[in-house]
């Protein structure tokens, strides 16, 4: 462990963060710290590290730790590439649990994915049906819920995580939309600046929300942040980047598991007892994988169900591993 | 210090803006910084050397906020002097890492590249979106002001049409064109007409003579995966393609590419951006196909869809190709023309063609685009100077001398210069394009193009296959660069020496400065020669050899320091050129003994002497065929065809198919009935697109194949051939060939797919039948209910009075529970004219109440109606009992309602009546020692319990002994193998017997025999007189 590292891969929880230094002038920020909200533990968290009895079971390489601790004093996006199964979100997941930064913030970006669906929703349609009604709730901040992009860019003393999932399959614009508002470090909200005069500060929904009571202020109507999100971007290499947007990203590319990574990854789902029927299953799954693509996933499915689920004929057995552990790209061509 | 590492990261080819230079500095300092472990607010005292770091003041000369790149850098480059260069990052924009920053000759490799922004500008429309709406303000205020009600209006919101797939043909003649197609794209991408760019890869030039789809992807992600071009495939068809090639790589000419066109033409709407201008056209793929104008008559059709003028211009055409269906214009049988046809508007990178082109698109004129009707599926010859590119052959001078002259004939003045100039330098890209620049200011990238097209030029083969398309190295054919450097004057050579030696030095650092040398010849000694200089200094030796005196004197000093290249090939002059001086001398020896042992009939030692100058160039294929010959003369054929094999895959992977099959061709002739020579010359045809001549081929080999017992190649090859024959349009010979393969594998799925397939196209419906019952009976008996099932559906479709068809759709459909789809199909069944009305009924009405009770046992209610179908299907045979007797409801018991036991029961208990009461057949059921010879495996249900209980009592009544039971027995258990459940006509049984239908007496007890079965209930005679054993007795019988 360097003593530099502020995330340190060890699955732990800690308050290393608070030992951040601030960040380089170029990338500090001065949005004004409203109000801190308390944050529920991550519902996924457990799910994706397979956090349990043994501790955090997803495993992170020294290189992983050193581009993510730059990534973090640097207060720059990482842009992380891989292929299917080498991990590439659970390692935001995995930054989120141990330096106690809330829930991840996960933006799943489709084709038709746009920046504004990443900062915020306003229900226009929902307010104006709303007022044809003489008892209506007229506050503003009912219908505005910020996206996953806008709740991370809340002020706030610790960074949030930002996981911005397949960015690869975005449109063109988004990488250099998602470049310009990762300078700026902030966003106005139209409908709220054009009250601001009248109501200097609303409540609106962060999209993390525990409820309708769960809000954050906004002054002014502009999203100003304080501490820089940690921002994970993930891609599957389908798409380049324009090179403005890749000088301003960290980079990390994943490698898939080797066999001694796959053994504890599987000793720490399944315990020592699982890793000892399963080292053949990880030798077969390794030469398939350098032939097909196949995800960690599969060789956890794998093992689980031939050694721990049902009792099986040898035959049946082999059927079933070869449905498991078949290839994930089912459109290659022959 | 900041210099010093600006130089190192520029010398790793990273060329650092002002803002990741502050990045790296900042973070080097944070992470030299003491971390105490404990959380500490940061502003505790720094140590010591946080000041001495913190007091360089070029560190942080930064400003709270920066808003531009720009300004950044200005701010920086003024205070502490960190970034001298004018303009950032042209490397890594242009070609990567290991690129140098070298643009191509013409200051723009897309010339007019606004007026192709503005000609596609048609193609920006916006179309209503299908998923989002927003809200239209304006109207929704209008709305309430004028109705009083708040509601809003929704409007779908506009969005882009169309997104661009751009696909590029990777083969090694597109090297040159790589600024132009990154430019192109750039273009694209930032035009703002389409919705999204995706960057796609065709490699045409594959060793294996496919051609691959690859995406592009991040140069960290290692291996390529190839994709399967349907992938592009958007449903909504709004999508764009342009493919960006010079139509010259192999897959061009046989056809590979226009296959895979033409799955996206019938989708979306694709053009072929040709990088090569007109007049070049001829040495490409295109020449000789079909010229055609195209139109569009709505936005965005696919290619199928357009309409051409070949019609009006070849009045002798029947049909206006216009009204063709897209099925025929992809498919278009014809017994000699090729399969496949495009329709493909093909334009070059000029803005008047593209706009054109754009506008045919967005349907915005009716004016005619030019095009091509491309073909695919069997070769065209083709213009051997296109297919030449970087074909490395070059065995004898002839083919150099050849190739210059035509060369010479045919090109540009100056891409003659060119080619000469370019003799002089090792053959990169990069180096090319610095003698363009400096010695042929005004030759343009066609001129390289016209280069590279010459056929003079050849891929070195390269260790590495993802190498960046800038470090390849290229090289004349053997001979070519001789001729081609008398073309130059020894000053012209020394000056394009100078100029490559110079940007050698710049890219290395460290040089071979031969004009040092030149001064002082004594400087070489002990000088090494690094590897990067190695292919640099070869040509300078060559070069300076010709001009003589001094400089001949220091090319020979040269030539002593500078290695021979691996695998590089051997010229005519022989064999020898490449080799370097003291293998060479080995080399002559050892060919020149075992030319001696030739001639005086010396076979062993020539064999010996061959092997050695092997060992010094393993790859000579010219030494090989001398060996080869060796081993024949010898008399040992298996060694001189492993020979010819290696050459064969020398040539193949030179890309030379053409002398692989010659060689090959060669090896066959020597052993006609040789399996894997000639198999490997089949395919290889095939590949190189000689249809005819590798289909026969193929076909010879199956039949070697089938005689020697490999009947799983045979049929693989068979059904490879029928595959090729069913693509060129020639189906009677796909049709031969797939009954040839049932023959030899019956149960082979595939061909009778094929052949049903085929027979039903032609309307040749019971033929088409006939494979269908032969694919449902294999289904059958490999348990395939699902695909069984959906087969009889088709015969069904085929044939809806096809009663045996039903019968077995529903018994397959009873053996699989669903019930409620037997009992509909028993109810078309009695629709039937002509049908057992009974029986059907009586099937009917068990599907029924197996239904019923299903649905009860889901239910969790019984039902007690069984019993009474039991005793009516008994009465059925026995009408005089009634039903009432307390014998029918014990048999039903026995029994468990099975209705195929009760059959056989019922069948019998009416055959003898006499000889066999119920209560006689209660007994026999009854008795323990009526399963003793079965097996347990077959009893595993009560129902096959039953069911074997009544087939032994009916067995029982056959007596071996006589004739016609003992022919009874033979027949039955006949109709137990094969196919089981098949029914069969009784021709077909006597033919199986060897008897023909005559009055025979063997004839007489076969019939009596078939009348013994259907009498006991063992067989069913169908309504057609067909003979069918219950599919669930076939395993009990026989």
């Amino acid at each position: 462990v360097d003593n530099w590292w502020i995330f340190q891969g060890i699955g732990t929880p800690h308050d290393g963060i608070d030992r951040l230094p601030d960040p380089p002038g170029w990338r500090l920020f001065h949005g004004e710290v409203l109000a801190e909200r308390r944050l529920a533990p991550d519902p996924h968290a457990e799910r994706r590290l397979g956090l349990g009895a043994r501790g955090a079971t997803f495993q992170v390489g020294k290189e992983e730790i050193e581009v993510v601790n730059a990534a973090l004093y640097l207060r720059r996006p990482l842009l992380i590439t891989g292929k299917a199964g080498s991990g590439k979100s659970s390692l935001a997941y995995a930054v989120a649990h141990e330096l106690k930064l809330g829930p991840v913030l996960r933006w799943s970006i489709t084709t038709r994915s746009t920046l504004a669906d990443g900062l915020y929703r306003y229900d226009a349609i929902g307010r104006l049906q709303d007022t044809n009604l003489d008892d209506a709730k007229l506050d503003v901040g009912s219908y505005l819920r910020l996206g996953p992009l806008g709740t991370a860019l809340l002020p706030t003393r610790r960074p949030r995580v930002l996981l911005i999932d397949e960015i690869d399959k975005s449109d063109i614009d988004l990488p250099n939309d998602l470049l310009n508002i990762f300078e700026e470090g902030e966003f106005d909200i139209p409908e709220l600046v054009r009250i601001s005069k009248d109501m200097q500060r609303v409540d609106v929904m962060p999209y993390d929300g525990s409820g309708d009571e769960d809000r954050v202020p906004i002054g002014r109507g502009r999203v100003q942040c304080r501490a820089f999100p940690f921002v994970v971007l993930t891609s599957n290499g389908e798409r380049e980047f324009p090179p403005a947007f890749l000088r301003r990203c960290l980079r990390l590319d994943m490698q898939l598991p080797n066999e001694e990574k796959l053994a504890k990854i599987v000793a720490a789902h399944l315990g020592e007892e699982g890793l000892a029927q399963a080292h053949q299953l990880i030798k077969r799954f390794l030469t398939r994988q350098a032939q097909k693509e196949m995800a960690t996933d599969q060789l956890l499915n794998a093992i689980y169900l031939t050694t721990r689920g049902v009792d099986l004929q040898s035959k049946e057995r082999e059927q079933l591993l070869e449905v498991l552990l078949r290839s994930l790209a089912g459109a290659e061509s022959s | 210090m900041i210099a010093n590492v600006i130089a190192a990261l520029r010398s790793l080819n990273y060329e650092p803006t002002a803002e990741e230079i502050a990045d790296i500095f900042w973070l080097a300092f944070q992470m030299d910084r003491d971390h105490a472990p404990t959380p500490e607010p940061v502003t505790r005292e720094q140590p010591a050397l946080v000041h001495e770091a913190r007091a360089q003041p070029q560190l942080t000369p930064v400003p709270a906020r920066s808003d531009t790149d720009g300004t950044w850098a200005d701010q920086v480059a003024e205070g502490g002097n960190l970034y001298p260069h004018a303009s950032p990052s042209t490397a890594t924009a242009v070609g990567g890492a290991g690129s140098l920053p070298f643009r191509s000759p013409a200051a723009v490799a897309l010339p007019g590249a606004r007026g192709i922004a503005r000609a596609l500008r048609p193609l920006m429309r916006r179309v209503p979106s299908r998923s989002s709406t927003t809200l239209d303000e304006r109207a929704t205020a209008n709305h309430i002001a004028h109705e009083g009600i708040r509601l809003p209006v929704l409007r779908p919101t506009p969005t882009r049409w169309l997104d661009a797939a751009l696909i590029i043909d990777t083969s090694a003649s597109m090297a040159i064109w790589q600024q132009t197609i990154f430019e192109f794209r750039r273009l694209l991408e930032r035009q703002g007409a389409f919705r999204d760019v995706r960057v796609w890869e065709l490699e045409t030039d594959a060793a294996d003579g496919s051609v691959h789809l690859y995406a592009e992807s991040g140069a960290t992600l290692g291996r390529r995966r190839k994709r399967n071009p349907r992938e592009l495939i958007d449903p909504s068809g709004q999508r764009l393609m342009i493919l960006v090639s010079d139509c010259v790589a192999n897959a061009w000419h046989d056809g590979a590419v226009t296959r895979i066109l033409a799955v996206w033409a019938r989708m979306h709407p694709i053009m072929i951006v040709q990088v090569l201008p007109q007049h070049l056209w001829s040495r490409t793929a295109l020449s000789g196909l079909p010229l055609a104008r195209l139109r569009s008559t709505a936005p965005g059709t696919p290619n199928t869809y357009l309409h051409d003028d070949l019609a009006t211009r070849k009045m002798d055409t029947k049909r206006s190709m216009d009204v063709l269906s897209p099925l025929e214009m992809d498919q278009e049988p014809s017994s000699k023309g090729p399969l496949i046809k495009v329709r493909m508007p093909i334009v070059t990178l000029e803005p008047r063609a593209l706009a054109v082109w754009a506008q045919m698109v967005a349907g915005t004129s009716g004016d005619w685009t030019p095009g091509f009707i491309l073909e695919g599926g069997i070769a065209h010859s083709s213009a051997e100077y296109g297919t030449a590119v970087l074909e490395g052959s070059g065995l004898d001078t002839q083919a150099a001398d050849q190739l210059v002259r035509r060369f010479r004939a045919t090109a540009s003045p100056t891409a003659r210069r060119l080619a000469s100039l370019c003799a002089a330098t090792p053959l990169t890209l990069p180096i090319m394009r610095l003698v363009q620049r400096t010695m042929l200011p005004d030759s343009r990238q066609v001129h390289l193009a016209e280069v590279f097209l010459s056929g003079l030029l050849k891929e070195q083969p390269s260790t590495d296959p993802q190498i960046d398309i800038s470090s390849r190295q290229y090289d004349f054919v053997a001979g070519v660069r001789e001729l081609l450097l008398d073309a130059l004057s020894g000053a012209e050579s020394l000056r394009v020496l100078e100029a490559v030696s110079e940007f050698i030095e710049l890219r290395l650092g460290q040089a071979f400065d031969f004009r040092a040398l030149l001064a002082d010849p004594t400087a070489l000694d002990g000088l090494a020669i690094a590897e990067e200089s190695q292919p640099f200094a070869r040509i300078a030796v060559t070069v300076l050899r010709r001009l003589g005196g001094r400089y001949a004197a220091l090319a020979n000093k040269i030539a002593g320091r500078v290695e021979t290249p691996h695998g590089q090939d051997a010229d005519s002059n022989g064999i020898l050129s490449a080799a370097n001086t003291a293998s060479r001398d080995d080399l002559t020896q050892h060919l020149a003994a075992a030319a001696a042992c030739l001639a005086r009939d010396d076979l062993v030692g020539a064999e010996e002497a061959l092997l050695e100058a092997l060992r010094i160039a393993s790859d000579n294929p010219s030494i090989r065929t001398r060996l080869a010959d060796v081993y024949f003369r010898q008399g040992n054929l298996g060694k001189a065809l492993a020979q010819f094999d290696v050459l064969a895959t020398y040539y193949e992977k030179r890309q030379s198919l053409d002398r692989a099959i010659d060689v090959l061709t060669f090896a066959a002739k020597l052993s006609p009935s040789h399996i894997p020579i000639n198999n490997r010359l089949a395919h290889m045809l095939l590949r190189r697109g000689y249809a005819e001549r590798g289909l026969q081929e193929l076909m010879r080999v199956a039949k070697l194949q089938q005689d020697a017992g490999l009947l799983k190649d045979a049929v693989s090859n068979l059904q490879e051939a029928a595959y090729d024959y069913n693509l060129l349009g020639q189906r009677a010979q796909a049709q031969t060939i797939y009954d040839t393969i049932t023959r030899i594998a019956p149960n082979d799925i595939d061909a009778r797919v094929w052949l049903s397939i085929m027979y039903v196209i032609e309307g040749r419906t019971e033929e088409a039948i006939a494979q269908k019952k032969q694919i449902v009976r294999i289904f059958v008996q490999t348990r395939d209910f699902d695909n069984a099932i959906a087969e009889m559906h088709q015969i069904y479709a085929l044939d809806q009075s096809d009663t045996d068809n039903l019968y077995q759709l529903g018994d397959v459909l009873m053996r699989r529970e669903e019930y409620e789809q037997a009992a509909h199909v028993y109810g078309r069944l009695a629709k039937i004219p002509n049908v057992q009305i009974e029986r059907v009924e009586m099937l009917q009405a068990a599907a029924k109440r197996m239904y019923d009770q299903q649905q009860a046992a889901l239910s969790g209610e019984t039902i007690s109606a069984t019993r009474k179908e039991s005793i009516a299907l008994l009465r059925a045979f026995r009408p005089d009992l009634s039903d009432a007797d307390s014998h029918l409801d014990a048999i039903a018991t026995e029994l468990g309602d099975t209705s195929l036991a009760l059959y056989l029961a019922g069948s019998l208990l009416a055959q003898y009546r006499t000889e066999m009461a119920p209560e006689a057949y209660i007994r026999k059921l009854q008795d323990p020692a009526l399963l003793e010879h079965r097996g347990q495996t077959q009893l595993h249900t009560a129902e096959s319990r039953q069911i074997v209980r009544a087939l032994e009592i009916s067995l029982s009544w056959l007596d071996p002994t006589t004739l016609v039971d003992a022919w009874a027995l033979d027949l039955l258990a006949h109709m137990s193998h094969g196919a089981p459940g098949e029914p069969m006509p009784r021709t077909l049984l006597l033919e199986a017997k060897g008897l023909s239908d005559d009055s025979s007496e063997e004839t007489a007890w076969f019939d009596a025999a078939l009348k013994r079965l259907v009498d006991l209930g063992l067989l069913a005679r169908h309504d057609n007189g067909m003979l069918g054993l219950d599919p669930k007795l076939a395993p009990y019988v026989g």
